[in-house]
């Protein structure tokens, strides 16, 4: 069986250094060479990886011999090179969010389907202590039937008017849904299943193509009935995003956050006591072979390899990464229609 | 240099704290003067305390300047290099809290240094250009040891960087201290470390009974720390994070991870007293012993 996942990382700029140095640092993968059109970025990155640097994907697919590549380019560039590279036979590991684009998502999804490939979508936080365990809670029944979902991302970083090409800049990056925000839909969707029907309200502070604050109320899979409140410009947000998700069900609710899981449970589980309960990330094991920041990266790395070598699922997979883009669309259409949309999901995987 | 068993460290003087945002909250409006940082350290010193552990941020470093003042060479200081917001805001003027703005100002400033990096695959110069400017920044806190820090370190061992290794060693002893490094990966970046053959006689890293950040796992750092008998350990993360309790925190770390020494950050004066006082009680007289460390 083959032992380590050969791969390339395309996109030099600071996640795609984050996905070299991880690579380096796990004995499941051989970082075989780094992409980036910009020709001294990558020159440098290569000769500090100790690896062959191209400056585009063609040329490094036909140079060089690997399994799997990281697309942590702007987002504009994933949907190309994604399609190019699961047609090549190639898995992928692309970073949030998955195309920007539902459609294009969706036709991402279908293609690495049809080419047998593992294609996995940048969700990172699902693999942060704290979130993955409540998702082994809420799995292990401690909750009971889940009745209530709510999901809360602030940031800080769009308080004040903005030069025109720092907005342009931001805007092509999907705004604040680029900057953090998908990464709570993902874990929202993660726990309370597909959306079928939304009416959101947003605002536009500062940005002019998409909100800056988002509040939606929604309708999931299984008649979980939820609540999404976004916004990076909240003021006073300085040191740590916060975002959390908090959860009722018929037995207990827990909020979640980063830094632990607050618990509420009516009668007393095998590790969770009758009533109030916190725990803390620092309190749940997590071992890696190689840490790098505190955003679960290194086990999502780690997930992508095992599904690459073991040929098991891949997950958050594609079509998990097309569910949040089409939320965001459905977000933005309610917000801006004043109406209703439902069913928010047409497609199914 | 003189390497005490019990040090204070610095993480609430920065606001980082493993116990949530209102904790961060209340550690940046706490310690938001050098007097309230100052304030800790000097009863840390009352208690016995002689090892203090700095970033090089401003106000640590000058709440330190005025301990020095006080306790001379009766006490060892232990900087962290380099803090890489701070040291971009003061390269670029940009203020720490903007992080992007300083990132595109250090690019744009040290880009023909990239583009020689680029060129050659050497970044020796721009890192050395850095470093230098960071050891004249802490220069008055007059360090005893200078550790690099853990991000860089895991980052330098993992992608084999032994000439940046080896550089920051030899500004650090041209400086008159002791090289060392923090990581965050030990039983990973002690094997890489072994591999280049680059030794450095200090090395800080987590120990603690929960295993919070022993990475790659808990056996896998404890037998590092019984393979290199050469190395000086100071265990982090004594408390993980604040999840256990002091007396059973500093058990584990001397007793059975068996490190030499600890480092433990302190949110305030009653603090000082509770687990310095508990770490006498476990230490008996080693509460006030200290190690003699070589630069080589």
């Amino acid at each position: 069986m083959q032992e380590k996942v050969r791969i390339a990382v395309a996109g030099m700029g600071e996640m795609g250094m984050v996905r070299a140095v991880i690579a380096k640092g796990l004995s499941q993968y051989e970082l075989v060479c780094v992409i980036d059109p910009r020709g001294t970025l990558a020159r440098l990155a290569g000769k500090q990886f100790g690896v062959n640097h191209f400056s585009s994907y063609a040329k490094a697919a036909s140079a060089k011999e690997f399994d799997a590549l990281v697309i942590s380019t702007p987002l504009e560039s994933h949907y190309e090179l994604g399609m190019q590279a699961v047609r090549d036979g190639k898995h992928v590991l692309c970073e949030k969010p998955l195309a920007g684009n539902s459609s294009r998502a969706m036709e991402m999804h279908r293609e690495a389907q049809k080419n047998d490939v593992k294609a996995q979508v940048g969700y990172n936080w699902r693999f942060h202590v704290t979130f993955k365990k409540a998702k082994e809670i809420l799995e292990n029944g401690l909750l009971g039937e889940l009745k209530y979902a709510r999901l809360m991302v602030y940031k800080s970083e769009v308080t004040k008017p903005e030069e025109k090409s720092e907005k342009k800049n931001r805007e092509e990056r999907f705004g604040f849904y680029g900057a953090l925000a998908v990464h709570g839909l993902d874990l929202l969707l993660w726990y309370a299943g597909k959306p079928n029907s939304l009416n959101a309200m947003t605002t536009r502070v500062f940005s002019s193509e998409l909100s800056d604050l988002i509040s939606a109320v929604c309708r999931f899979d299984k008649g979980v009935h939820g609540v999404i409140d976004l916004g990076w410009s909240h003021h006073g947000f300085i040191d740590k995003d916060e975002m959390s998700v908090y959860l009722t069900g018929t037995t207990g609710s827990m909020n979640v956050n980063p830094d632990c899981i607050e618990m509420y449970l009516e009668k007393e589980c095998p590790d969770f006591p009758c009533g109030d309960s916190i725990i803390y990330a620092s309190e749940i094991p997590c071992h890696t072979e190689f840490w790098f920041t505190h955003r679960g990266l290194s086990h999502e790395m780690e997930a992508f390899a095992h599904a690459v070598l073991q040929r098991t699922s891949a997950s958050p997979s594609w079509y998990d990464g097309y569910l949040v883009d089409r939320l965001v669309e459905a977000l933005e259409d309610s917000g801006r229609s004043k109406k209703i949309i439902s069913p928010v999901v047409e497609e199914s995987e | 240099m003189k390497l005490p068993k019990v040090m204070l460290g610095s993480n609430p003087f920065h606001a980082v704290s493993y116990r949530g945002t209102q904790e961060r909250k209340e550690y940046r409006r706490r310690f938001s003067t050098v007097e309230s940082i100052h304030k800790v350290m000097e009863r840390s010193a009352e208690v016995g305390i002689r090892g203090f552990h700095s970033y090089a941020k401003d106000m640590e470093i000058r709440a330190i300047i005025k301990l020095r003042e006080k306790l001379g060479d009766s006490m060892t200081v232990v900087s962290i290099l380099p803090d890489i917001y701070g040291a971009m805001s003061r390269q670029t003027g940009a203020s720490p809290q903007d992080k992007n703005l300083a990132k595109i100002k250090m690019l744009f400033k040290n880009m023909p240094a990239l583009m020689s990096a680029g060129v050659t695959g050497n970044l020796s110069p721009m890192v050395d250009s850095i470093l230098k400017a960071e050891m004249g920044f802490i220069r008055e806190t007059r360090p005893n040891f200078i550790l690099l820090h853990g991000t860089l370190a895991d980052v330098a061992c993992v992608t084999e960087q032994k000439k940046l290794l080896l550089l920051f060693k030899e500004r650090v002893v041209e400086a008159g201290a002791v090289p060392g490094l923090t990581t965050h990966n030990l039983g990973t970046t002690y094997k890489k470390l072994i591999e280049m053959d680059v030794h450095f006689p200090v090395i800080e890293a987590p120990f603690n009974p929960k295993g919070f950040m022993m990475q790659p796992s808990v056996q896998a750092c404890l037998e590092v720390r019984k393979d290199a008998s050469d190395v000086h350990f100071i265990g982090k993360k004594v408390l993980a994070g604040g999840s256990c309790d002091p007396r059973r925190g500093l058990l584990y770390a001397y007793r059975e991870a068996g490190v030499q020494c600890t480092v433990i950050g302190i949110g305030s004066v009653n603090e000082a007293d509770e687990t310095f006082g508990i770490a006498k009680e476990v230490l008996g007289d080693e509460f006030s012993y200290e190690y003699d460390v070589k630069a080589t």
